[in-house]
């Protein structure tokens, strides 16, 4: 302890990262660069951008924002293990840094108790003052007679605890914590909390930075929201956890970010002067919007997406299925080949397959090849489809909001009719061809999908309905999402109820009216463009442009927020 | 230990160096057993632990002084201990420069984990080698007694050549590290040079064969060949060598001097590099 009132100030911090591209560390190109006058100028990305930061005794801060936003830059330049651009930075106390995956700082070839001594000595203390600490360490951790084999032999949460123990055993007056020690079991975690509390007692700072809710909760007061390096709010949890969460959620400001395909860190003007929440979603002022696409079948909807990226060029999509790929594209060629193969198979209204089949695969091209870098569509096997439910969607969010999108867009695609959906995923090998069971199973997939896909809350809704009625069609599809317990608003009546055994056998007399369709849509998301089943007289941009123009106010594709609250 | 911004001038720099460096020193518990640490980790598990430096350095210089003992036709008495303790003074130097390169590019985790004093990660690798060195130095006392050299006090002369080999090799971590650390490409260029070094330097042939020409261009630019000189000279019973000592202390005050320029310049930008 260093005796002294814990105090940290940062003033007017600022971190820009020189992006050192692997060929700038090599000499012989930087020399020919240097020799042909050729230097290019190094891509800087500024991590903290004028940050200015108090903290006293027993003050407990949580640091919220999207992936990138500077949360672990801000941490570092606390603790004092990363310089500053300009600004500075004044401790008091002892400041210990807690960051990083379970294992850092931990020597894996040693011993527990040899790297108690060692991260000890890096911290800063002496072997003695190490060996006095190590039986309560040992007793903290719960590692027992582990400690005696190599680090390397631990699991990730074992590591992480042995760390944990070590550096809080330590006593620090100032804790910079990220969120390291997730992979502990829940026993240790209450073990974790504990201690936490007993050094916030102590009057210690923390320093937190977490996507987790709950444990910030658990362990904070105040908060910061970091956004591109800049501190857009600071101040009691609740409020600016409430003003993240709205605005990670939905809006983003007139000042709308470019869509640069260059830089990781999402640059956005203050979005503390957002609109109330309770703004009415449609027909709201003008907003332009990145769109993350959740959800939906990346198959024939590229009618829809098209329809999008064409009328409003702002739109950036963001791949709707999970890829555990780095090479973002490596999905392109199954998936060219699924649409050549599948649609040679389709006949389409007024089209023959082959030219149908180039259409497509050139709109993919377009979409993926020349449009942003950043999305893809992935395989398209069943699989992959029904993951993209909602618990993985959600997990997903903060990465796509990290890559600047604002909006989250469901798309709901269902092929044309049941019989050709069945034929198409038969031939994909999605199904075994064994007859009508199959395909029930695959329609009733579709519908949950398409109910998952809207428990979401997109903010933009664009589906494709089967072309027997799209009165029918939501009719079931709410039906299937109440069977999912995912309580999306419904129309069905008993009446209609009847009729689900029969998903196949559409009668549009029986269904709600269009109108009731288009206000149970409108309950779902902010946006909604239908686009008709495809149709070579009235092409799908002229169909999204057209539903476009219906609402209000509005002259070319205007996205508005999604739902409020919720 | 806190780092100056990077845009801040020499002035501001040049005194949070200053600290490091003397936070550094202070600190010599900590790269002390962090130099113990790796020199154990290195032969964990084995019989003979660290000693395996000392009997590897007995296999390589007698393998060594056997065969070109006999390719020049020297006299195995005399030949010996001349090339043992060569390699010995080489391999120090050798050494504590290559340590001195990978000082940070190989501490990177602890250097992002930690708020240690940079100069840590340079005296750990000193540390390292002085250790070392002192597992070879062993060897000098059955030699001598081997090939009868008189171990008279002049042998103490040694002693401050170490030191200023040491210090030689302090600085060049100071400038090297850093210099590695930002370009990647210097780490494997000085390795090689080290082993060309090796050839360069008078270890298993004298400098009393070569004509005053073959001097100028092979050993009178050559720090390496003043250091070698300066330990094994008095070593070998031959008293002090004047010049050879005195080219190593300059040796280490314009290392030393480079050391803490480079240093002063590049400390606040090494966690960024590394």
């Amino acid at each position: 302890m260093g005796g002294a009132v814990p105090r940290i100030a940062a003033r007017d911090v600022c971190v820009t990262y020189r992006v050192l591209n692997v060929p700038d560390y090599n000499i012989k190109r930087s020399t020919i660069k240097y020799l042909a006058r050729r230097r290019t100028r190094p891509t800087s990305i500024r991590a903290l951008d004028h940050v200015d930061l108090q903290l006293g005794p027993g003050d407990r801060l949580g640091l919220v924002g999207a992936n990138g936003a500077g949360k672990t830059t801000l941490l570092s330049v606390l603790a004092g293990t990363l310089p500053v651009t300009s600004g500075d930075v004044a401790r008091q106390g002892r400041v210990l840094p807690l960051l990083g995956g379970g294992a850092a700082g931990l020597d894996p070839e040693l011993s527990g108790t040899e790297n108690i001594l060692g991260l000890g000595l890096l911290l800063g203390q002496t072997p003695e003052q190490m060996r006095t600490l190590m039986p309560a360490i040992s007793e903290f951790s719960g590692l027992g007679e582990r400690l005696a084999s190599p680090v390397y032999t631990y699991s990730t949460g074992m590591s992480a605890r042995l760390r944990f123990a070590i550096i809080t055993s330590l006593r620090p007056d100032i804790l910079v914590m990220d969120e390291g020690i997730g992979s502990a079991d829940a026993a240790f975690t209450a073990a974790a909390a504990t201690r936490l509390h007993d050094f916030l007692a102590s009057a210690g700072i923390l320093v937190l930075a977490s996507h987790s809710e709950a444990l910030l909760r658990a362990h904070c007061t105040r908060a910061a929201w970091l956004d591109a390096g800049r501190l857009q709010a600071l101040g009691d949890l609740d409020t600016v956890l409430a003003a993240y969460r709205a605005d990670h959620r939905s809006s983003s400001p007139a000042a709308h970010r470019p869509s640069s395909t260059t830089t990781s860190v999402p640059r956005t003007g203050s979005r503390l002067a957002k609109p109330p929440p309770d703004e009415p979603p449609v027909g709201s002022p003008r907003r332009t919007a990145s769109l993350a696409l959740i959800g939906g079948i990346p198959l024939a909807g590229t009618e829809p997406l098209r329809a999008l990226l064409r009328a409003s060029p702002q739109c950036r999509l963001a791949p709707g299925i999970p890829t555990g790929s780095a090479d973002h594209r490596t999905g392109l060629p199954d998936m060219l080949g699924y649409v050549e193969q599948s649609l040679s198979e389709l006949t389409y209204r007024g089209l023959d397959a082959r030219r149908r089949s180039d259409a497509n695969i050139a709109v993919l091209r377009a979409l993926i090849l020349g449009g942003d870098p950043s999305w893809s569509i992935d395989s398209p096997s069943e699989d992959r489809i029904l993951a993209a439910d909602s618990p993985r969607c959600e997990a997903l969010w903060p990465t796509f909001h990290g890559l600047g999108m604002t909006h989250r867009m469901a798309l709901i695609y269902v092929l044309p009719d049941p019989l050709r959906a069945f034929r198409a995923q038969v031939t994909a090998g999605w199904l075994p061809a064994t007859g009508i069971a199959a395909f029930r199973a695959s329609w009733q997939r579709s519908l949950e999908m398409a109910a998952r896909a809207c428990a979401l809350e997109p903010a933009v809704l664009v589906f494709q309905p089967e072309r027997a009625g799209e009165a029918g069609y939501v009719r079931k599809w709410a039906a299937a999402a109440n069977e999912l317990g995912l309580g999306l608003p419904t129309s069905t009546t008993p009446n209609e109820q009847q009729s689900t055994g029969d998903a196949w056998a559409d009668d549009p007399s029986a269904g709600p009216s269009a109108e009731e369709v288009r206000s149970t849509l409108s309950d779902l998301a902010g946006l909604v463009i239908r686009v008709a089943g495809y149709d070579p007289v009235t092409p799908p941009l002229a169909a999204a442009q057209h539903e476009v123009a219906r609402l209000p106010g509005s002259g070319q594709l205007a996205l508005a927020p999604g739902p409020p609250g919720g | 230990m806190p780092y100056a911004p990077t845009q801040a001038g020499w002035r501001r720099a040049g005194a949070y160096a200053w600290r490091d460096l003397r936070e550094g020193a202070s600190g010599w518990r900590i790269w002390f057993h962090l130099a113990m640490r790796a020199m154990s980790n290195q032969y964990r598990r084995t019989v003979l632990g660290p000693w395996w430096i000392t009997v590897q350095m007995a296999i390589f210089t007698c393998g060594l002084s056997v065969v070109w003992g006999w390719i020049l036709q020297a006299d195995l008495g005399e030949f010996l201990p001349y090339v043992a303790l060569g390699v010995i003074s080489f391999g120090l130097a050798s050494g504590l420069v290559e340590s001195g390169a990978r000082a940070f590019t190989g501490a990177g985790v602890a250097i992002c984990s930690s708020t240690l004093p940079l100069s840590t990660y340079v005296l750990r690798g000193v540390a390292e080698q002085v250790l070392q060195f002192l597992h070879n130095i062993v060897l000098y006392l059955p030699i001598a007694i081997a090939f009868a050299i008189p171990l008279t006090p002049s042998a103490l002369w040694a002693v401050p050549a170490l030191v200023l080999i040491v210090a030689f090799g302090a600085g060049a971590g100071l400038w090297l590290g850093p210099l590695v650390s930002r370009w990647r490409d210097l780490g494997p260029l000085v390795a090689a040079v080290m082993r060309l070094m090796f050839f360069f330097t008078p270890i298993f042939w004298q400098e009393s064969s070569l004509s005053a020409a073959q001097r100028t261009a092979l050993s009178s630019w050559n720090p390496f060949a003043y250091m070698v000189n300066a330990m094994r000279g008095p070593l070998l019973g031959e008293g002090l060598d004047w010049p050879a000592l005195a080219g190593t202390a300059a040796a280490a005050v314009v290392s030393l001097a480079a050391g803490v320029i480079v240093f002063t310049r590049s400390r606040s930008r090494i966690p960024l590099w590394v």
